[in-house]
């Protein structure tokens, strides 16, 4: 596989170390670029720092691995490094006191973990031999970097409760930007399907299955003071993190079973009743394959100029300020692999696909590899579905949501776009999702709004009858269901909840991009996140990187959103407090007016004289309105408050950022209809909407609300429905 | 032939029997509109009070979703209020359904027309006999139904669990499950109506000879039965979900559009009754015919009169104290 240059960015080839060294000061480099308007693709480095050359062999009837993994790693660091560190991801799969088992409860993503001998998965390391032929095994010693907070870690004689990260000394170091090759045997046992990998019958998605190295930290990498290891136990709440590499992989199967996997197959051929498949990938940091004999293999070709949806490219070329020649994709060829029962996603894989393809290539920068595999689990290997490797994902499609009443809500599509979109947020920018999953989950999900949104309209999810809801509704339903007790940026397994974790690294991230993309405006940000991804492209991004770009970009001081919507727990919730509109008093009492002094009751001039009184009579009515708006949350931004009157007259105000609360007192001809904060919903972070608004009185044009009508008909509604189901329990006496 | 009549007179049950049509309505409205209680402070004060319920009326695109999920959220009390309610409406919609059932054989396919008094008085008199009647139809239906359920959840873990999904012998494995069950509970329901008509011409006969009554009337008629509980359940199953499906796509935004909604809501929640009393008609026209051919009428016997007055007693005549 080759790494085509972006649309601006060419393939360089540089020493290792030079590279390095210009990596630290790539972001001042950048920015001279950008501030004549120029938007640079880093490149990947080279040579890597990880090669892998695997080979390995699955028994399907057992579900085992045999492998022989040849290793080269070059430090990136000026130290010697005298420790390696490795993950084990299986074994978080090997028994029930697991660090992943004890925090998962046996359950992720709506999946259950099987307890049957058969349901465990485990990798062994049967030997690491250096070059020189010593091996390291021996010495080699399960660690648990991030603690094991549960009781009865260690009992005596055994080994500690988790093994999913193995230390390994060296008796001579790593020395600074050398190298060290490993030959490693290892033996694996895939799980049954639990948490994105394992079997269910034939289908084998093999993923996190090798001894794979942890990413070696130099002193200023991502913030680090001093240079160390990055290899995090294998937690429930956490994806993963790695360097990026070149791997070779040559796979052993039986001839019947379909293969597919990351990167491009170089070579196939048949020994017996087996097939050998060689695969290569470059600049990627995982390598996942699959077989199953029961594979329906679709190809089919991303071809931009056909399949770009029409208008996209001009509009992306707009918010860009770039030309459509810029902004340019190339093809791809695309492998979908299907369950046989499954035909009716078919078509909407490969649609969605292509609008992933079009929508991330056009706003962010071209897809950067030739090649991307898509596999359909079955419907008992569910919980395979919805996962990333690179140049690889599994998707979704249970039957239920492919026919129906279910069909439109367009299940296939939105995991089919997410998952894509990890290809750019984790694949190609190589953000940390033990330390910062919001870089990867929390940005993709934004896009996967914006992709559904655009191609599939307004509303993408929809059932019969007109129901439906918007990406946008879905994310602040899911923000505003807890109790908001963690910030977006959190170490993955130290939210106070997996549901917090969820919503904390999706969709409240999508609000959080929502509303600054309203802020910053449409093109600003677009251009922002351009810029982030080029930069960051086969690098490992942190919290500080985005927000740098997306300050530099936008030319503002981004600090109140990092440390009270990425950092903080604040929220916005601008709401009517209190509303009244009444008739003004007439006036009473005595007044010295141009013609002398009056006095008047009711309204009424009863002295000096009666003559006038007819004339005296203020005819004219008049209300006042006074609105309360406040700011029921802790991040200070502003909000425009909104005044309807009955006859139609529409007052808009602002609500500034520093004020708690703001009072608006209105003295008019006519009473007030409603009034409402932020009334066209730009602030995607507004906690409550449903203290926004207030209903005073009925009027017409903007004033002719139907809220009255509505709860007649909502109410009617629900006793119909308690109706229906009470006559459905008759069946029962 | 007997079916065919079974079924006309189910019809035409309808016709005679309209009133308790309109009560079974009436109840189920009463019912649900007190379920519905708990939520209506809350319709008010967020969907007058605010611009949410216009945004919902209107089915504005990206306001609605959210203000209905805002809606959930602030409004949980309130929903859980009703939701209990609805709960609570349930047993006592149960309690109803037994109490009418004694009503309803008392009254339909009588030559009399149906009164409430009537339907009343029957209500009154077999309320306790279908009580038990109810109690012994959920321990036998639930316990056989429950133990088919065991029984195929046994048999799919021994031989269906590991076949590919959308195997075809699961699925037939599947609809054999449903069809079992609804068979099943067809059976039960059919002892169960059958032995609450028993009080039609067994006025003092107990829930448990009235079980053995009804079996021995469905003996060699459960064909015909079933074909009968088939018809209703198809066609009124059929009805409702074509009502439901024309209610449900409805749009209704203007104040005299929802007035007409909800005439049409109630002219749904119509159709559930009218089955019912029509399944009753069909039953109790066939249990009559059954009943007239188990016991044959009796010898037509002119009684002695009696004379207006004993003679006297005799002495030896003297009753013994």
């Amino acid at each position: 596989m080759t790494v085509s240059p972006d649309d601006r960015g060419h393939l360089t080839q540089l020493p290792f170390a030079l590279l390095k060294r210009a990596m630290s000061r790539l972001a001042a480099v950048s920015a001279i670029f950008l501030s004549a308007g120029a938007l640079v693709a880093a490149t990947p480095i080279s040579p890597p720092a990880v090669e892998y050359t695997i080979e390995v062999k699955l028994d399907p009837a057992t579900h085992m691995l045999d492998g022989q993994e040849r290793l080269i790693w070059r430090n990136p660091s000026g130290d010697p490094v005298s420790e390696l560190r490795f993950h084990l991801y299986l074994n978080a799969f090997k028994n029930n006191r697991s660090l992943f088992t004890r925090e998962s409860g046996g359950q992720l993503r709506g999946d259950k973990a099987g307890t049957k001998p058969e349901d465990w998965g485990w990798i062994d390391v049967l030997s690491m031999k250096t070059s020189s032929g010593s091996d390291l095994k021996p010495s080699a010693r399960f660690i648990q970097p991030d603690g094991y907070p549960f009781p009865g870690a260690a009992k005596e004689g055994e080994a500690l409760a988790d093994e999913t990260v193995l230390s390994v000394p060296l008796s001579s170091p790593v020395p600074p930007h050398g190298e060290i090759a490993l030959s490693i045997a290892f033996r694996a046992r895939l799980p049954r399907v639990f948490a994105r990998t394992g079997y269910v019958r034939d289908f084998h998605l093999v993923g996190q299955w090798f001894p794979k190295i942890g990413v070696y930290e130099p002193a200023g990498m991502r913030g680090r003071a001093i240079g160390g290891w990055n290899c995090h136990s294998f937690h429930a709440n956490s994806e993963f993190y790695a360097d990026y590499g070149r791997y070779d992989v040559t796979l052993t199967v039986p001839a019947s079973f379909v293969v597919g996997a990351t990167g491009k197959r170089v070579s196939e051929s048949k020994k017996g009743n087996l097939a050998v498949y060689r695969y290569v990938a470059e600049n990627v940091h995982d390598f996942a394959w699959t077989a199953d004999p029961s594979f329906q293999v679709h190809e089919f070709r991303f071809d931009p100029p056909a399949d770009i949806p029409p208008g996209w490219s001009a509009l992306a070329a707009r918010q860009l300020a770039m030309s459509e020649s810029q902004i340019a994709l190339k093809p791809v060829s695309v492998r979908l692999l299907l369950q046989p029962n499954h035909a009716r996603a078919r078509d909407r894989y490969i649609g969605s696909t292509k609008v992933a393809l079009s929508f991330y290539g056009l706003w962010f920068g071209a897809y950067s590899y030739d090649t991307l595999t898509i596999v359909d689990p079955p419907d008992d290997g569910l919980g395979a579905g919805g996962m990333e490797y690179p140049t690889f994902f599994t998707g979704h499609a249970p039957r239920l949501l492919l026919s129906w009443p279910l069909d439109r809500v367009r299940w296939v599509e939105d995991v089919t776009i997410h998952e894509f979109g990890h290809e750019y947020w984790y694949g190609i920018v190589g953000s940390n999702e033990f330390e910062e999953s919001w870089l990867d989950e929390g940005i993709n999900t934004d896009s996967e709004y914006r992709a559904m949104q655009l191609a599939y309209g307004p509303r993408p999810a929809r059932l019969p009858g007109g129901l439906g809801f918007d990406m946008g509704s879905f994310a602040h339903g899911a923000y505003a269901s807890l109790p908001n007790l963690d910030p977006i940026r959190r170490i993955a397994w130290g939210y106070s909840s997996g549901a917090s974790y969820g919503v904390n690294s999706y969709p409240k991230v999508g609000l959080f991009l929502a509303q600054l993309r309203h802020d910053l405006g449409e093109e600003t940000f677009a251009r922002a996140q351009r810029a982030y991804f080029q930069e960051w492209s086969f690098r490992h991004p942190t919290t500080s990187d985005f927000f740098d770009v997306f300050e530099r970009v936008s030319g503002r001081d981004l600090s109140t959103y990092r440390r009270n919507l990425i950092e903080g727990t604040a929220r916005l919730d601008w709401s009517v407090i209190s509303s009244k509109t009444q008739e003004q008093a007439k006036d009473y009492g005595v007044f010295d007016r141009t013609g002398g002094r009056a006095t008047f009751e009711k309204g009424r001039r009863v002295l000096p004289t009666k003559e006038n009184e007819a004339s005296s009579v203020e005819k004219k009515k008049t209300y006042e309105s006074v609105v309360v708006f406040g700011n029921r949350g802790e991040w200070p931004h502003e909000a425009r408050a909104r005044l309807v009157f009955e006859d139609g007259r529409v007052l808009d105000r602002a609500l500034p950022a520093d004020a708690r609360w703001v009072r608006l007192r209105i003295r008019y001809s006519s009473k007030l209809a409603w009034a409402a904060a932020d009334p066209d919903r730009v602030n995607a972070w507004d906690w409550n909407r449903l203290n926004d608004s207030r209903v005073l009185g009925q009027g017409k044009g903007p004033a002719a609300t139907a809220g009255s009508r509505a709860t007649a008909k909502y109410f009617a509604e629900t006793a119909y429905l308690i109706g229906l189901l009470l006559q459905a329990v008759w069946a029962a006496a | 032939m007997e079916r065919r009549n079974s079924i006309a007179e189910g019809f035409a049950a309808l016709g005679q029997a309209k009133i308790l049509v309109l009560l079974l309505t009436a109840f189920t409205i009463v019912f649900s509109l007190l379920a519905a209680a708990p939520l209506l402070p809350s319709f008010r004060d967020s969907f007058a009070g605010t611009l949410a319920g216009d945004h919902i009326l209107k089915n504005d695109p990206s306001f609605a979703p959210t203000d209905v999920f805002d809606f959930l959220r602030e409004k949980s009390a309130a929903v859980s209020g009703a939701r209990s309610a609805a709960n609570l409406a349930i047993l006592i919609v149960i309690f109803q359904q037994i109490l009418f059932a004694g009503g309803i054989v008392s009254v339909l396919g009588k030559a009399a027309p149906v009164t409430v008094p009537d339907f009343a008085a029957g209500v009154r008199r077999n309320a306790w006999h279908n009580v038990k009647c109810f109690l012994i139809f959920l321990i036998g239906a639930g316990g056989t139904i429950g133990a088919w359920f065991a029984a195929d959840h046994a048999i799919y873990k021994r031989f269906f669990e590991n076949l590919p999904p959308g195997a075809s012998a699961t699925l037939v494995f599947r609809v054999a499950t449903v069809l079992g069950a609804l068979l099943l509970y067809a059976v039960f329901s059919l002892l169960h109506d059958f032995a609450r008509a028993a009080r039609r011409s067994e006025s003092a006969i107990g829930a448990w000879r009235a079980y053995g009554h009804a079996r021995r009337m469905l003996a060699g008629r459960w064909p015909r039965a079933l074909g009968i509980f088939l018809f209703w359940f198809l066609f009124g199953g059929v009805l409702l979900l074509l009502a439901v499906g024309v209610e449900w796509s409805a749009p209704a935004v203007s104040a005299l559009a929802i007035a007409l909604h909800m005439v049409l809501q109630i002219a749904v929640l119509t159709i559930r009754p009218a089955i019912r009393i029509a399944v009753w008609g069909s039953y109790l026209t066939m249990y009559d015919r059954v009943q007239r051919t188990l016991a044959p009428p009796a010898a037509v016997v002119t009684p002695r009169p009696e004379p207006l007055s004993s003679p006297p007693l005799s002495l030896d005549e003297q009753p013994l104290v």
